[in-house]
């Protein structure tokens, strides 16, 4: 037997008892030299890699993302050509030449008379009927004056198969893309155009749906950009709008189903939505966040930011955000960035020290990050300068004094450059 | 080693559909053949996809993982390559089991291919495996002996892997590894059996050579270390 064979073989046993059994040496020499036991061992190295598992987060991870790929790619594919797409055909009791009947494309070739102001000289300026192929007419005046209408007419029929393009490629356009704007704008008008209360729930049920499934498969391809973010905002908006319009849909079983439906998209939103914030930049975070709290989530807030600057060189602002929600782990965004060092952290308020001259001016915005990658921002924030130690010369109130800061401690709430720039 | 594929070409694909699943301890679903999986996973059919997601992930994991050495990278490389399959299964040609097991691997080992050009195209990112990016066993878990010995020689294992040619690369991952049969290897990658065996004899060798130097080297630096600290004491 060759020793290529004999290995094999001896691997076989292996892969069927674990082991290499007592009776079969494998240690067996061949040509009275070699021994096949090293190969053996280093096979025995490879073979602990197959009980090697991924772990269970990871499982299903990539399962959600890998489902979500699927029923995006399946969303595209079913997203076909026809007139207006899919969503024009889906709503109810509408036919897309009813709806939009100069956008449906004109058919050329014979029926191209029937295009509107494209007359083919059939009908002569008194209005007498002519024959209708050009090459009869015998006047050498009609192709002049046919060629006068035929290029406007032509420009206009070009128009509108450049309209009703438009509009069929807008009609699949997915979040991220250029028609996307048109595509909203299309669903709006089958909104508009729903007969019933129920019809319009519906339709706000289906597209938050879709604006999730595409979220999910942004996230999958890690295409955290525009695509993201307007799939996030559809789906804001729309699960706004459904639960408006199921409120007005008359009580009843059918109702009950529709706020049913709702809370399952909702709750499936809240755990993509978390799941998405650990691959998002941070803007994106703020975002989801917001979103996260739209649709019921509990998340953390922040109402307002006060800085305090501790001077005599040290250099150092003492930062205060209060709001509520804080986890312990939380850190300081500022302009939308982890910065600082977190002092103490309870569920309503942050402190932090912020290193920075008083001559700067202040963020635009700060905020707070919790462990869990929920973040807020806001852009109430206000410094102060610290309570000086020395005292000042107090300035005896006179009869024109019109208020303003008796007590002298310096906080008038917006002593700094550029501060209390609000929300 | 792990059960091997039971899927020969004989056999019905009906047939094979049914049998436990190489290594990952699941079954296939008895009420749905194979075939028909594939056939509805081909129209992108969800629970079709869900199913072969979850019967052949370890496997991609385990293939990917002995080629790129640590959890987060192959991480990484598996979730592209089932992206990649979900792109890619509309036009996939395959009809049984073994011929998607194929073609799945084969993206696989592009994906890997494709990972290996971005690191080498960033030649300043560190490409020594940190301590918890090892991966550990089911054997090994809890026992911080076996952990600690599985991460000394996981290094090697991986560097010894990388040396070899791509054809004994993955004949040794089909055999050892995912555990295949020979003959199941060989038609995956369209050899014959011999061939197969003459692959899997080198590449054994071939490791066999690198571990030795390996365990030579690290000998020698044991007993100057030993050396130097006698010395010392002696001093």
């Amino acid at each position: 037997m060759l020793p290529e064979d004999r290995l094999d073989a001896l691997l076989s046993l292996y892969s069927e008892n674990g082991r290499v059994p007592p009776d079969q040496p494998a240690t067996t020499d061949l040509n009275g030299r070699d021994s096949l036991q090293p190969l053996l061992d280093a096979a025995d190295q490879l073979t602990d890699l197959a009980s090697v598992q991924p772990s269970p987060e990871f499982i299903a991870r990539l399962e959600a993302q890998f489902l979500a790929e699927a029923a995006y790619l399946q969303e595209q594919a079913g997203a076909e050509p026809p007139l207006l797409g899919n969503d024009m055909t889906t709503l109810p009791g509408s036919d897309p030449a009813t709806l939009f009947p100069s956008l449906v494309p004109p058919i050329l070739g014979n029926d191209a008379p029937t295009l509107p102001g494209i007359t083919w000289a059939a009908v002569q300026e008194d209005g007498t009927e002519l024959d209708s192929v050009p090459g009869r007419l015998g006047s050498a005046r009609r192709p002049a004056r046919r060629a006068r209408l035929l290029w406007p007419a032509l420009a206009a029929a070009l128009l509108l198969v450049i309209g009703a393009t438009t509009f069929t490629a807008a009609a699949a356009a997915s979040p991220g893309t250029v028609l996307y704007g048109l595509h909203r704008w299309e669903q709006s008008v089958q909104v508009r155009m729903a007969g019933s209360a129920a019809d319009r729930t519906n339709l706000h049920l289906n597209y938050a749906q879709s604006a999730l499934g595409a979220l999910d498969a942004a996230v999958a391809r890690h295409d955290t950009g525009a695509a993201y973010d307007d799939a996030l905002t559809t789906y804001r908006d729309e699960m706004q709008a459904t639960a408006t319009s199921a409120g007005s849909v008359p009580a009843g079983s059918e109702q009950d189903t529709l706020f049913a439906q709702l809370r399952q998209l909702t709750t499936r939103g809240r755990a993509d939505l978390h799941s998405a914030l650990a691959f998002l930049a941070w803007s994106e975070r703020v975002q989801t966040t917001a979103v996260l709290a739209d649709i019921g989530d509990s998340v953390l807030h922040v109402t307002q930011v006060s800085m305090v600057y501790a001077g005599h060189g040290q250099h150092l602002w003492q930062v205060t955000v209060s709001g509520t929600d804080f986890q312990q782990g939380a850190v300081l965004l500022v302009n939308g960035r982890p910065a600082g060092t977190v002092i103490s952290v309870t569920p309503t308020t942050l402190v932090a020290q912020l290193s920075g001259d008083d001559s700067a001016p202040l963020p635009s915005s700060m905020g707070v990050a919790n462990p869990d990658d929920t973040a807020a921002l806001t852009g109430n924030v206000s410094s102060h300068e610290q309570e000086n130690v020395t005292p000042s010369p107090q300035q005896t109130p006179s009869g024109d004094d019109h208020g303003g800061d008796r007590g002298g401690d310096g906080h008038g709430g917006s002593s700094g450059p550029g501060s209390g720039s609000g929300g | 080693m792990a059960d091997p594929s039971s899927v020969t070409p004989e056999k019905d694909v009906e047939t094979v559909a049914n049998v436990e699943s190489a290594g990952t301890g699941m079954t296939w679903p008895p009420a749905l053949p194979f075939g028909r999986a594939l056939e509805r996973a081909r129209a992108l059919d969800r629970s079709a996809l869900g199913m072969l997601y979850r019967r052949f992930l370890p496997a991609v994991y385990r293939y990917v993982l002995a080629r790129v050495g640590t959890v987060h990278a192959a991480e990484d490389v598996t979730s592209e390559t089932f992206f990649a399959v979900v792109e890619g299964i509309g036009a996939m040609r395959a009809q049984d089991e073994l011929a998607f097991t194929s073609w799945l691997l084969a993206i696989a080992r592009n994906k890997v291919a494709a990972y290996f050009r971005r690191l080498y195209a960033r030649p300043e990112e560190p490409q020594t495996l940190p301590e918890d990016e090892h991966p550990v066993t089911v054997a090994d878990e809890g026992d911080p002996l076996a952990i600690v010995t599985s991460r000394e020689s996981w290094a090697e294992v991986v560097a010894g892997l990388n040396q070899l040619t791509e054809e004994q690369r993955a004949v040794v991952l089909y055999r050892c590894v995912l555990g295949y049969t020979t003959e199941d290897v060989a038609r995956m990658l369209e050899k014959q059996p011999n061939a197969v065996r003459a692959l899997q004899f080198r590449a054994l060798a071939s490791l066999a050579r690198h571990h030795a130097a390996e365990d030579a080297l690290r000998r020698g630096q044991e007993s100057s270390r030993e050396g130097g600290q006698g010395h010392a004491t002696r001093r």
